[in-house]
């Protein structure tokens, strides 16, 4: 850690990046950056990041951090979009999986956490498949035992940044066929492993974002099991109020800075859609207000419960209403642009459709309110 | 104390018929209450007020605590009719006034107008026999008593040094009101699903009818989490804070009149029914300080040409 920083305070984030602008210089956000060259300078920032304690901002000592809670981190992410840099491409993955280590398998945190803090590894989450997207408990991929280890077979979908990924939480049936939630087990798997194939996808945003992953007979040790064997289910719930609750704050934090950006740079006045960014304003502030809200819980270590999908049903509604009212501002240079921002105005719409979808999609969320919080009649089948 | 807070005010609502005046709720110790918790105050009073759909002149109680905290005579604020957020006009020392008192203001001889001031707005304090200047308004809801007033070359008698943030405390309580309103109709609504039964089974089995109503909780909540961000919002955030609360509140009543009035079907479309008249309750307080489409339009252009703002908490 550097010598000539002294500790932040809570509340001093912004001014600390503004304050190391010139340091930091070559991160900030460049237009036309391809997914590859903005997941180089993910990796680099975090170094640097790493360098001078402000990474290990918000996790325990005992896992390589400096102490502090989510708020620290929720910080952390509000700051950099507000000061010029994008949300680095491994903090979405590392806000979904590392507390679930801290909690289930503090050895494993204690292992690797050091090593994305410090910009050396991106992780990613294998839980989706082709057969089991919203019907995650009917997943197919198994783990069976072999002595002291475990072999791993099966197909995992829709996984971010796999194809640069050095690990993987996989979510893999340890029970017979047929056990639905109760058989499954939460595995930390190399994907340089034996075994392991990533193929990414082509979606709609036209960055290679998401890959298949095929796990043919792949062999990792009896350590690698987060939390208890048959007991994956809790430790997947667990980490959703975090991919529901934290992740709506970082996307609150992007989607800010796409407003600002836009209204500063958005060529034309503005004055006829007036109304239309107060709509998409209300619905962004709403969201930054309610999940900032689910943040400061999260640091009090209180369990979300059902709650938390009313958070990501008013993420998914304010990134495509943002989106939408961005591009409904720009049609020609979204039905005709050729530019490099153009070309980043359409990925961001269609990754925006996606918002819905993944996370457990609206459908799913709406449903969950229904039965657990509106405790209305189960739905006929 | 929240609990019992609300329970006392539950039943203070259940030991009065028709509209709460501000003698009854000043009785009660309402102001005290304020003077020692305001948030949990004007939170607890509006929502149970809003769950039960009672009308009452609580909020020019709230004003008059900060607009005119030391005038001990009651004051009826003159509110402003839907798209606007003056109440009259000021021509030298003379003020010709229109607008809506909430029942109640009968008994005031002062009246609170607020009229334009080159960009902005300030609020007045007016005297006047009001018996000359009223009339019933019935509009959409008669059973909260509203009243036209309507008064030209009254002098003024008293300025306030408030800013036109009282608008912004007039949006929060009526928002909170507006909460208790939806809250009461999505519990109606889910009852009802819950008993009805078609084809054999309750309607609440269906989806459509299950998301609508999910649909309806989370325009509420959304509103609600600014409600309670609001108490800890800076000082200079809270004129956005307060829009986007009542922005969100007229939101989610609306969202709660399309859903609930949908899934309670012919039953929910009669009077005896208890939906119909939390939708005209409603839609009163919808129209004071601006309903959601009036704030967006305020907000947009407020964003547009000094940029946005990231909201903060204390």
């Amino acid at each position: 850690m550097s010598n000539t920083d002294s500790p932040v305070s809570r509340g001093g984030m912004k001014a600390w990046l503004e304050g190391h602008a010139d340091l930091l210089q070559s991160f900030q956000t460049k237009a036309g950056a391809t997914l590859e060259e903005r997941l180089d300078k993910s990796l680099a920032f975090y170094k640097v990041l790493h360098q001078h304690g402000i990474a290990q901002r918000g996790w325990p000592e005992s896992v390589g951090g400096i102490g502090g809670d989510a708020l620290d981190r929720a910080e952390l992410y509000d700051a950099f979009t507000a000061t010029g840099y994008d949300m680095p491409e491994q903090v979405a993955a590392l806000e979904v999986l590392a507390p679930a280590l801290v909690k289930f398998a503090p050895e494993i945190a204690a292992r690797h956490l050091p090593e994305i803090l410090s910009g050396e590894a991106i992780w990613c989450q294998g839980f989706s498949e082709p057969e089991a997207g919203s019907d995650l408990a009917s997943l197919r991929a198994t783990a069976t035992r072999d002595g002291d280890s475990w072999v791993i077979s099966g197909q995992k979908v829709w996984t971010s940044l796999a194809h640069r990924a050095k690990w993987c939480a996989v979510l893999a049936r340890t029970g017979e066929r047929g056990s639905r939630h109760r058989g499954l087990t939460l595995f930390w798997v190399d994907l340089s492993s034996p075994g392991v194939t990533v193929r990414p996808l082509d979606s709609l945003t036209g960055e290679p974002e998401f890959s298949e992953i095929f796990l043919d007979e792949v062999r990792v040790g009896s350590d690698s099991v987060i939390g208890e064997v048959d007991s994956g289910w809790a430790v997947a719930m667990y980490l959703l109020q975090y991919e529901r609750g934290m992740w709506a704050w970082q996307r609150q934090a992007r989607m800010h800075a796409m407003l600002e950006d836009f209204i500063d740079n958005g060529s034309g006045p503005l004055d006829e859609h007036a109304d239309a960014f107060g709509q998409a304003f209300t619905a962004l502030a709403a969201l930054r207000m309610r999940s900032g809200q689910s943040v400061a819980r999260l640091s009090n270590d209180e369990v979300l419960g059902p709650e938390v999908s009313v958070d990501k049903i008013m993420l998914s509604a304010a990134e495509q209403l943002v989106n939408d009212t961005i591009v409904q501002a720009k049609p020609n240079a979204f039905a005709f642009g050729g530019d490099d921002s153009d070309d980043a105005m359409r990925s961001e719409w269609f990754y925006s459709r996606a918002a819905s979808i993944y996370g457990g999609a609206v459908e799913i969320q709406k449903g969950i309110l229904a039965d657990r919080v509106l405790k209305l009649p189960r739905e006929a089948s | 104390m929240n609990a019992e807070v609300r329970s006392a005010i539950r039943d203070l609502i259940g030991s009065v018929d028709g509209p709460l005046d501000r003698q009854e709720l000043d009785d009660w110790g309402w102001l005290e209450l304020y003077e020692e918790d305001q948030e949990i105050a004007v939170s607890a009073l509006f929502d149970e007020l809003g769950k039960a759909g009672r009308p009452s002149n609580a909020l020019d109680m709230l004003l008059a605590e900060s607009v005119y905290p030391d005038v001990e005579e009651p004051i009826a604020f003159l509110h402003p009719f839907a798209n606007s957020l003056t109440s009259g006009t000021l021509d030298g020392d003379s003020v010709e006034a229109d607008g809506i008192l909430l029942k109640g203001a009968e008994n005031s001889k002062l009246f609170a107008v607020t009229v334009a001031d080159g960009e902005t707005s300030r609020n007045v304090l007016i005297s006047s026999e009001p018996s000359s200047a009223l009339t019933t308004v019935s509009g959409n809801d008669p059973q909260s008593e509203y009243l036209h007033f309507a008064t030209a070359g009254t002098s003024v008698v008293r300025e306030s040094n408030f800013s036109s943030t009282y608008v912004a405390i007039a949006r929060r309580a009526l928002a909170m009101e507006l909460l208790g309103i939806a809250t009461s109709m999505l519990e109606i609504a889910s009852e009802h699903v819950t008993s009805r039964e078609q084809f054999g089974r309750p309607l609440g089995t269906n989806q459509s009818v299950r998301h609508r109503l999910a649909d309806t909780h989370v325009a509420i909540e959304s509103a609600r989490s600014a409600f309670e961000f609001s108490w800890s919002a800076p000082e200079e955030d809270f004129e956005m804070v307060s829009a986007l609360c009542k922005s969100l509140a007229s939101t989610a009543y609306q969202v709660a009149t399309k859903h609930c009035l949908q899934v309670t079907g012919g039953m929910g479309f009669t009077n005896e029914f208890p939906l119909g008249a939390l939708v005209r309750r409603g839609s009163i307080l919808d129209a004071l300080y601006g309903d959601t489409r009036t704030i967006s339009k305020e907000i947009g252009n407020k964003i547009i040409r000094n940029n946005i703002v990231r909201l903060s908490s204390k």
